[in-house]
C-alpha cells in the first residue's frame, strides 16, 4: 500500500470507528480492550490508545454509559454499554452508513455502465 | 542487579526496576503533553494507568516480581504511541502541525546542559561533561586539564572544584539534556537500552573500561588525535578558561585587599 493509500485509509477507519463501537455494544457490555481485540482482529484498528479519548468523549455525550467491575487480574475494569440515546445514534448511524455505501458503489456502478456504452 | 522504585499504579502496589520506571514516566508525561487540548484528559490518563496497570500485573508471576523494562515498554505498545491518542474528531490535522513545530522547534534549540558524564569517565566525568556541554572531544578537554596539571598545577583544583560543583548525569533525561538531545519517549527508550548494555559489558569484563584504563587509551590518544580538531576545540576550551581564571584572579586580587585592609599576616602570593 502506497502512503497516499495508506492515509487515507486510516481516516476512513477513524470515521467509522464509532460506528463499529457502537455496533459492538449492541450486543451488550464490553471493557475496552475486548473491544480494541474485536477491532484489530478485523484490521479496523491498529491500535488500543486510540479507544480511550474516543470513549470517553462518547461517555461524556451521553451515547455510552460504564460501570465499575472488580477484575481477578489487576484493578478494577470500566465496562461500557450504550443509552438509549447511544442506540438512536446507532440507528441513524446505520441508515448513513448503509447509504454512504450505496453512494460509493454507486459510482463504481454508473461509471461501468456508461465504459459498456461506450 | 537493577534498583527498583516502588509505585502506586492504577490502584496497585509494583516493584517497577528503574529504567522501565523512567520509561512510564515518560510515556505518561508525553501523553499528557498529547492530550492537553481534550476534554476529559484526566479521566483518559487514568483509564490508561489502569490499563497499564492490568498489563504489568498479566506479565508478573512467582519469578518476576519487578517490572521491566520490556514489560512496560510491551505495554505501552501495545497501548499506541501517545500520538495515537490524539484527538479523532476534525481538529486533529491542526494538532499535527503545531506539535510538529514544536518538535522542530526544540531540536533547533538543542541546549545542551552542564552534568558530569558518568558513562564516559577519567575520573569524575568533568572533562567529558564539559565537552558535551561544548560539542567537542573530551580529549581536548582532558588534554587541557593534563597540561594545566602538569605544568602549573591549577588543573587539578579547578577540576576538583568542578567535580563538586557539577552534577551527575543521573537518570535519562539528564544524560539527553547533557547531549542536547530531546527528552521524548523514544529517546528515553534507546538511552535506557543503552545504559543496560553499557552495564551489562561492565558486569562481564570489569576491566575492560576502568577509570585508569581510560586514562592510559587517552594518552594514547593524545598523540594520535588528529590536529585540526585538536586546535578547533583548544580555541572554545581556551575561551572558558580565560572566564575562568579571571574570575580567580578577581577573587585573589580581593584576598589581597582584604589582607591588606586588615593588615593580615597571610598573604597568598608570598
Amino acid at each position: 500500500m502506497t502512503k497516499a493509500t495508506q492515509a487515507s485509509t486510516a481516516q476512513m477507519r477513524k470515521g467509522v470507528l464509532e460506528l463499529c463501537i457502537l455496533r459492538i455494544l449492541r450486543n451488550g457490555e464490553a471493557y475496552t480492550s475486548d473491544m480494541a481485540a474485536a477491532l484489530q482482529a478485523v484490521d479496523l484498528l491498529v491500535v488500543e490508545g486510540t479507544l480511550y479519548p474516543l470513549l470517553t468523549r462518547m461517555k461524556n455525550a451521553g451515547t455510552l454509559s460504564y460501570r465499575w467491575a472488580e477484575s481477578a487480574s489487576g484493578p478494577p475494569r470500566k465496562y461500557y454499554s450504550m443509552t438509549r440515546e447511544g442506540e438512536n445514534i446507532l440507528d441513524e448511524m446505520e441508515s448513513a452508513w448503509t447509504q454512504f455505501v450505496e453512494s460509493v458503489n454507486s459510482l463504481d456502478a454508473s461509471a461501468q455502465s456508461q465504459k459498456k456504452k461506450n | 542487579m537493577v534498583e527498583t522504585r516502588n509505585i502506586s499504579f492504577g490502584g496497585l502496589l509494583f516493584h517497577v526496576e528503574l529504567p522501565a520506571f523512567e520509561h512510564l514516566t515518560a510515556y505518561l508525561a508525553e501523553l499528557k503533553d498529547v492530550l492537553a487540548d481534550t476534554e476529559g484528559a484526566d479521566e483518559i490518563v487514568q483509564e490508561v494507568e489502569h490499563r497499564l496497570a492490568e498489563l504489568f500485573q498479566q506479565a508478573l508471576n512467582e519469578v518476576n516480581r519487578a517490572v521491566t523494562l520490556d514489560d512496560v515498554s510491551n505495554a505501552c505498545t501495545q497501548l499506541g504511541d501517545p500520538s495515537e491518542f490524539k484527538g479523532d474528531d476534525a481538529t486533529e490535522a491542526g494538532g499535527t502541525t503545531t506539535r510538529d513545530e514544536q518538535k522542530e522547534k526544540g531540536q533547533g534549540r538543542k541546549y545542551r546542559r552542564l552534568f558530569r558524564d558518568p558513562d564516559d569517565n577519567v575520573f569524575g566525568g568533568v572533562a567529558a561533561g564539559i565537552a558535551h556541554r561544548l560539542d567537542i572531544d573530551p580529549v581536548i578537554v582532558r588534554t587541557i586539564f593534563f597540561v594545566l596539571g602538569v605544568f602549573s598545577g591549577t588543573g587539578i583544583p579547578v577540576y576538583l572544584v568542578l567535580w563538586a560543583v557539577m552534577p551527575k548525569a543521573r537518570t535519562a533525561a539528564d544524560r539527553l539534556s547533557m547531549k542536547g538531545d530531546p527528552v521524548t519517549v523514544d529517546s528515553i527508550r534507546s538511552t535506557v537500552e543503552e545504559q543496560l548494555k553499557q552495564a551489562r559489558e561492565k558486569l562481564e569484563n570489569p576491566y575492560v573500561k576502568s577509570g585508569f584504563t581510560r586514562f592510559k587509551l587517552f594518552i594514547r590518544r593524545l598523540f594520535t588525535q588528529n590536529l585540526p580538531a585538536l586546535l578547533r576545540g583548544l580555541g572554545k576550551v581556551l575561551m572558558w578558561l580565560l572566564i575562568i581564571s579571571a574570575l580567580v584572579a578577581l577573587l585573589s586580587i580581593g584576598a589581597v585587599i582584604l589582607s591588606v585592609l586588615f593588615g593580615g599576616v597571610w598573604n597568598p602570593f608570598v
